[in-house]
């Protein structure tokens, strides 16, 4: 299968949880600034701007 | 718009800013972070769960976690804070337990790497669609380059956790995150910047503040470290000698050194490849010797192809190129010209002190690496 055949049979660009969605919660592991593992108190209770990103 | 322009929300209680990061190595992270003087905390997603193709991408969530914007403008950020809709409508509950579609990610996040290689694997296996299987095969090539670079390794899996992410991103080609991870090994044609260049500039920012910079795990390495190429390769100008070329430096003693080797192709198509070498001491027979001279490689072209930096390949200085358990990695470039071999040969000459008596000497290791 051509790498183009094999990219149509798969749906548009992921861009991650969409307007409306609860955000989902995965047990990452702290890298900086937290002790505990990414859990929902870590966004509620009040309004958060969260961040995706890599150092590269 | 992401770290510093909100610190008044921020001191004030009004808003959390959170980081994830999606990286294979998230320490660099931490000592980007501490550069950069993000003061809040941040979290790693080597997997991609959250599935996102590309970044930087900013989520605006309300007190109940819901997203209420996509890349927000501060001016957006500042209004939707101020707002009464900033504390969320109904409680939407407790999360679900963590379901079987992320079999093996609780055991990767939580240290369980045997657990977390065999559960992708099953996964590979099973999954009855191109995407499900294209991102179980991502996952299970970042939980075998983690392994890859655990003390006392098994064999080949830095070369599987390549070939994972080759056979991921086939499948899904605008997955810009896949794409990332294996161009951080890959050919310097097919990068689009050095990944890691920072690192020696915050190292050095941050000492000149009078801080301690965050340790890295594994220091960034050759590829990661490399600047793109551009248009067609050129030989090293610079004249260069064979070290050995008559056979006279002492073969390696069998069973003292174990050599792999993986060999990483562009990801968009261009007849380049590089090669790493993966060059580790066997235990209680050898240790490196950080005294000697550099690792170099001497390289024979061979047919229809050529050396994108001549025939010499050095690792510089001890800590460079260091994976688990003394595993050091020396790496170089090959452009196919036209048909030609399956295999590029050489040899490398490396400094080890031998057994217990801890005798060094430099010695002569020949390798034939198979191209594809």
């Amino acid at each position: 299968m051509s790498i183009l055949a094999a990219s149509l049979l798969l749906p548009l660009l992921s861009q991650g949880p969409a307007v409306g969605e609860r955000f989902p919660v995965h047990p990452f592991p702290p890298v900086a600034g937290a002790e505990r593992a990414f859990g929902s108190l870590a966004f509620t209770g009040k309004p958060a701007l969260l961040h995706v990103f890599a150092s590269w | 718009m992401w770290n510093r322009d909100l610190a008044d929300l921020v001191a004030d209680g009004s808003l959390r800013q959170i980081g994830i990061v999606l990286e294979q190595h998230p320490d660099r992270a931490r000592l980007f972070a501490q550069w950069q003087q993000m003061d809040w905390p941040i979290y790693a997603d080597a997997l991609d769960l959250l599935d996102l193709e590309v970044v930087p991408r900013s989520f605006l969530l309300d007190a109940r976690g819901i997203v209420v914007a996509v890349n927000p403008t501060e001016e957006e950020v500042r209004g939707f804070v101020d707002s009464l809709a900033s504390a969320g409508g109904a409680d939407p509950g407790p999360y679900q337990p963590y379901g079987a579609e992320f079999r093996g990610a609780h055991e990767f996040l939580v240290g369980n790497l045997p657990a977390a290689l065999s559960a992708f694997g099953e996964a590979v296996e099973k999954a009855d669609d191109v995407g499900g299987r294209s991102r179980a095969r991502f996952r299970l090539g970042v939980a075998r380059m983690a392994a890859a670079e655990q003390p006392n390794a098994e064999p080949g899996l830095f070369a599987a956790a390549l070939e994972d992410w080759r056979a991921a991103l086939a499948a899904n080609p605008s997955q810009y995150v896949w794409r990332r991870r294996i161009q951080q090994y890959g050919p310097r044609l097919d990068k689009p910047y050095s990944f890691y260049d920072w690192v020696a500039t915050a190292r050095a920012e941050l000492s000149a503040r009078g801080e301690t910079p965050a340790t890295l795990h594994h220091e960034p390495s050759g590829a990661e470290l490399a600047v793109p190429r551009r248009g067609t390769a050129e030989a090293a100008a610079e004249a260069l000698s064979e070290p050995d070329p008559e056979r006279r430096m002492p073969a390696m003693p069998a069973g003292t050194l174990r050599v792999e080797s993986a060999v990483v192709a562009g990801t968009q198509e261009q007849p380049v490849v590089r090669v790493h070498l993966l060059l580790t001491p066997v235990a209680g027979a050898a240790t490196w010797n950080d005294e000697g001279e550099a690792t170099e490689a001497w390289l024979r072209a061979p047919a229809g192809w050529e050396l994108v930096d001549g025939p010499s390949a050095k690792i510089e200085g001890s800590s460079e190129s260091a994976l688990g358990d003394g595993t050091r990695r020396l790496e170089f470039e090959l452009r196919r010209t036209s048909d030609g071999a399956a295999f590029v040969e050489g040899y490398v000459l490396l400094d080890l002190c031998l057994g217990e008596d801890g005798v060094c000497m430099r010695l002569r290791q020949d390798f034939r690496v198979t191209l594809p």
